[in-house]
């Protein structure tokens, strides 16, 4: 039998461990993301460069991370390395806050997972540049700097956002996987729970619910962003909040952009 | 129209040298195997505008790119207005200049595309700010009251809030020649302006780049539309094979009608 009463009561009042564990979920793909985000540029410069050595060790970088299960990788990191006595993660404070050697190895291989998407995301973005563009700004005397800064960027990240939302929606899930190496985030978490109660059902719906909550309160920040990079597009005048969202979620139908 | 303080033709008719705005000498250019310019020579002297005619192919685009050293070149020299835009020193072993020390020497240069060019994620007064704000360093207030004038000069006055995409052909070529003019250049650069425009949208940037003429602004012009040779010109080169083949000064009292040369070209492909 579903206990409704226990699952209503589990989904809406968070209890402590179980508000943590949201928090560690969403830190860990944020702080992992930023990580990423961070060796992704670099991996991209890599890509892109002249240099002979930059493009090799930049695509070996991607090649492995994105062929390495990200399960395989936060093993490795958290038992494998130590083991090998090449480096041990260390417990460490931020304030009250403690930052578990888990949950260390956890973002240091979600972000090397990222790195690699990341690297490939932001390299189309980088290529989507048209030549003209560039031109355009360098015979108006702007420094290389400043066409990086003031035109090649604001304008791949047109290009970049899409597949980074899709990639970051990818890694609101992929934190689950840190519950392997013993991070008490939601999946592990719940785990826990039901290990007490044995209520697996209502525990693991709830935690798909909350997931589902995530990656879709991503979805609608990640359309207002996108609406935000498209404002030049906007010729027949802005849309409201909930068009917007509506149009990035079930997409537009043809009778909406008044196409015949 | 805006009077100009000394009359082009009197202009025309100085010869002292710091009145060279752009001086070529025996460039040369080739990509890889290609030999693209074989020994330009070219002076242009302040208020002059010249246009550069020729069959597809013959390096007027090639040519004009170097002289902002949007193209380096492989041997010869450019000077424009006494220094070079793109090496440190001329001469045998030409050294080339670091990319933000180019940067700074193109601010004198303006430049529009056939393509427009126009940066799309900005609005029309951004694109015609971000140069004078970001390059001179003009306040934020005063690199839009720059623009916003060149805008109205150039007839976009309605138009600032506008982004690229949903303007006109015609106005994207008139908020480009905006954005360069913002820098306050010494010289400007078109490369066919008007080819990807219909005829109406010709004349819109065809009779800014007049007034620009008749203010004294120095330019030089690769196209083939015959309004601005009759209309702007002060000089008509013809270019073919990478070379200067022949020179057509003082336009105005010249026979375009004439059945040789540049006039049976120009009547030829016109
Ligand atoms: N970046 C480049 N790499 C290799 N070859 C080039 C490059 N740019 C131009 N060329 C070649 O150099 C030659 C001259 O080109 P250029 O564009 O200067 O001619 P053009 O006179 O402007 O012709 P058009 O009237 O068609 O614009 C052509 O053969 C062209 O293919
Ligand atoms: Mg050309």
């Amino acid at each position: 039998m579903f206990d409704w009463k226990f699952f209503l009561l589990h989904i809406f009042k968070l209890s402590p461990a179980y508000g943590a564990a949201l928090l560690t979920t969403i830190g860990l793909a944020i702080v992992g993301q930023v990580l990423g985000i961070i060796i992704g540029g670099f991996v991209s410069m890599g890509r892109l460069s002249r240099s002979r050595t930059f493009r090799w060790t930049a695509a070996i970088y991607t090649w492995f991370f994105r062929g390495v299960p990200e399960l395989v990788l936060m093993v490795i990191l958290f038992t494998g390395v130590a083991a090998a006595g090449l480096l041990r993660f260390d417990d460490f404070a931020i304030g009250s806050f403690t930052v578990s050697a888990s949950l260390q190895a956890a973002i240091v291989a979600i972000g090397l997972r990222e790195g690699a998407y990341m690297g490939e995301i932001i390299r189309n973005g980088l290529q989507s540049v048209s030549k003209g563009q560039v031109e355009a700004a360098r015979a108006l005397g702007m420094s290389p700097m400043r066409v990086m800064w003031k035109i090649i960027i604001p304008q791949a990240m047109r290009v970049i956002v899409p597949p980074f939302g899709n990639d970051f929606n990818v890694m609101l899930k992929v934190t689950s996987l840190a519950s392997v190496i013993g991070v008490p985030e939601l999946f592990l978490t719940t785990q826990t729970f039901s290990a007490q109660n044995f209520r697996v059902f209502e525990l693991f719906i709830g935690l798909a619910i909350n997931y589902l909550l995530l990656t879709t309160a991503w979805s609608v920040i990640q359309s207002l962003i996108e609406a935000r990079l498209r404002r030049h597009e906007s010729i027949a005048g802005r849309r409201t909040f909930l068009r917007t969202v509506q149009a990035h979620l079930i997409g537009t139908s043809a009778t909406d952009t008044g196409s015949a | 129209m805006i009077a100009s303080a000394t009359p082009v033709e009197d202009i025309q008719h100085m010869t002292s040298s710091d009145l060279i705005v752009v001086e070529a000498t025996g460039v040369h250019k080739w990509f890889g195997p290609l030999h693209v310019l074989k020994g330009i020579d070219l002076s242009v002297s302040r208020g002059e505008v010249v246009c550069i005619v020729g069959p597809s192919g013959s390096g007027k685009s090639t040519f004009l790119r170097t002289i902002n050293h949007l193209e380096p070149i492989n041997r010869g020299s450019i000077l424009v207005n006494g220094h070079s835009v793109g090496y440190a020193s001329i001469g045998e072993k030409p050294i080339p200049k670091r990319e933000a020390r180019i940067a700074h020497s193109r601010r004198d240069i303006g430049m529009v595309f056939q393509q427009f060019n126009l940066f799309w994620h900005m609005t029309l007064l951004d694109n015609v700010s971000v140069g004078p704000q970001t390059v001179l360093g003009l306040s934020k207030n005063d690199a839009r009251d720059r623009a916003a004038a060149l805008l109205n000069k150039v007839g976009l006055g309605d138009k600032m809030e506008a982004y690229p995409q949903s303007l006109s052909g015609g106005q994207q070529q008139r908020g480009a020649i905006a954005r360069a003019l913002a820098m306050e250049p010494k010289l400007m650069l078109f490369d066919e302006p008007t080819s990807a425009l219909d005829p109406d949208m010709s004349r819109e940037v065809v009779s800014v780049v007049e007034k620009l003429a008749k203010d004294g602004m120095t330019m030089i012009i690769v196209s083939h539309e015959m309004s601005f040779v009759r209309r702007a010109a002060t000089r008509i080169v013809m270019m073919n094979g990478g070379i200067v083949t022949e020179e057509l000064r003082d336009i105005r009292a010249a026979d375009l009608s004439n059945t040789n040369g540049i006039g049976a070209y120009l009547n030829a492909t016109l």
